[in-house]
């Protein structure tokens, strides 16, 4: 779908001077990528619209000290980060919820429309199943291991740009990753007959 | 070198920026360790799964706003007036800030006192100077069908999925502007209702889908005619009626190549108005 908006260092500037509008269309503007993002982190629906209402009320009281030395979507993923470790916090603060219970499973969701991608629908059952099993384990990672790989995965974030937007060096970027990618092939060899080749 | 150790270059092998020394290392590696190997060849697996994440779509809800808009006001922030769009997976709305476009304009009967303007916009009006409030203007930008509405004052826009009544929009708007693409990506024409507090509610626009199947004669509700001469002509059709003329039924039995004319050939001048706007968009207002 296109969208027409201003560049964001324009409404970052207008809504430092108090522009209401510019903020609100900053805010339109990055909603659905910050919703996607945060979805990806959550798997639910009313979660992950609060931890977007709460980064962009980050946002807005932060913005007067941005100064744009970085992309604005690089420090938007590092606040909704922020909001999905504190959000984690404080549901693990209220019970004794695990790791996985924020992953949200019904049928519906499971239900995928198969696309015409040359797989025979063998293929494509196996591959369906791969990644729901990829999601369950995704669950099972130490949130931040998570974050650094829907980044990199889904977000298709570049190893700088995460790098940036958690503020560590590209070096321990790459080597976090393929540690929590280790982990997640751990924790999918408990279901190795899918994940074999 | 240790098996943990080795599976620590595992990313970099995957992404070939491993250096010649190592990857060299760890392909010998494998040839004595087939564990080692196997490790590589699910993790590859993975990794080629992990690929397939981001193409997962993930619908917006419609709630997403106002959850946004009200945690800012808990927050001490005035309430921001933003709207959302994507309010469907199948059929688009969306916002759109700044718009240079000339085109027809549907007036609404401003019940309220203040400047406004109405009629069709003269191709040459630069768009800049354009400032058309409470009036509901329809207008193509590229190839989507533009909604643009200027408040004058405290307002409430509404859109609507006509025919299940679903909401798909509500902005509060005060003195600012809503600008908004409908985009129907279905293969039927779909109809949409637009709403503005304090105004007449008779404004439709029918956007077509990508099919043009159509059968040139037949029977049914105005609102299926005019969806049928949308798909035929693939043309947005801006309509101000009442609902229930919607509802009324009619016959067609179509002989033109020219969506005017089709909708001229049923809906008849002692009724309706019909124009074409220089860009395309087709407006039909039904007289009282």
């Amino acid at each position: 779908m296109s969208e027409y908006f201003q560049a964001d260092n324009i409404l970052i500037e207008k809504a430092q001077r108090g522009d209401r509008g510019a903020l609100n269309e900053l805010i339109r503007k990055h909603q659905e990528r910050a919703y996607q993002y945060a979805f990806r982190l959550t798997r639910n629906p009313d979660v992950a619209a609060d931890v977007v209402a709460d980064a962009f009320v980050r946002i807005n009281n932060a913005l007067k000290n941005f100064k744009g030395n970085a992309a604005f979507t690089t420090w938007l993923y590092r606040i909704i980060t922020n909001c999905y470790l504190d959000q984690r916090k404080r549901e693990k603060g209220k019970s004794n919820v695990s790791l996985d219970s924020s992953y949200q499973q019904d049928d519906e969701d499971v239900t995928r429309e198969i696309e015409d991608t040359g797989r025979t629908p063998d293929e494509l059952v196996e591959r369906n199943q791969r990644e729901e099993l990829l999601h369950k384990a995704l669950a099972l990672l130490p949130e931040f291991q998570k974050s650094m790989i829907v980044m990199y995965h889904a977000e298709q974030l570049s190893y700088e740009e995460i790098a940036e937007a958690l503020d560590l060096p590209i070096g321990t970027v790459k080597s976090r990753l393929n540690r929590a990618r280790i982990s997640l092939r751990e924790i999918l060899a408990q279901d190795e007959e899918l994940f074999k080749v | 070198m240790s098996r943990e150790r080795l599976q620590e270059h595992f990313s970099a092998l995957y992404e070939g920026t491993l250096d010649a020394g190592l990857t060299q290392q760890i392909q010998r590696r494998f040839d004595s360790d087939p564990q080692l190997k196997e490790d590589y060849e699910s993790f590859s697996l993975m990794m080629e799964t992990l690929g397939s994440i981001g193409e997962e779509e993930i619908e917006v809800p419609s709630f997403l706003s106002s959850r946004i808009a009200d945690r800012m006001e808990a927050a001490g922030n005035t309430k921001p007036a933003f709207s959302l769009f994507n309010w469907s997976k199948t059929l688009g709305f969306g916002a759109i800030a700044t718009v240079a476009i000339v085109g027809s304009v549907l007036a609404i009967k401003n019940q309220n006192s203040g400047p406004v303007t109405a009629g069709v916009v003269s191709s040459s009006a630069p768009a800049q100077a354009l400032k058309v409030l409470d009036t509901i203007e329809i207008k193509m930008v590229g190839s989507d069908a533009v909604l643009n509405y200027n408040s004058s004052g405290p307002k409430t826009l509404t859109a609507t999925f006509y025919g299940t009544g679903q909401v798909l929009r509500k902005a509060d708007l005060d003195g600012n502007t809503a600008t908004y693409a409908l985009r129907n990506t279905e293969s039927l024409a779909a109809i949409f209702e637009v709403d503005v507090t304090g105004e007449k509610s008779d404004h439709f626009v029918v956007v077509p889908g990508s099919s043009s199947a159509f059968e040139l004669q037949g029977e049914g509700k105005v609102s299926d005619f005019l969806k049928g001469v949308s798909a035929k002509f693939h043309k947005v059709i801006s309509i101000q009626m009442a609902a229930a003329k919607l509802e009324s039924t009619t016959k067609w039995d179509l002989k033109s190549d020219e969506a005017g004319a089709a909708l001229s050939s049923v809906l008849t001048a002692k009724d309706y108005s019909i124009s074409t706007a220089p860009d395309g968009i087709i407006t039909v207002e039904a007289h009282n």
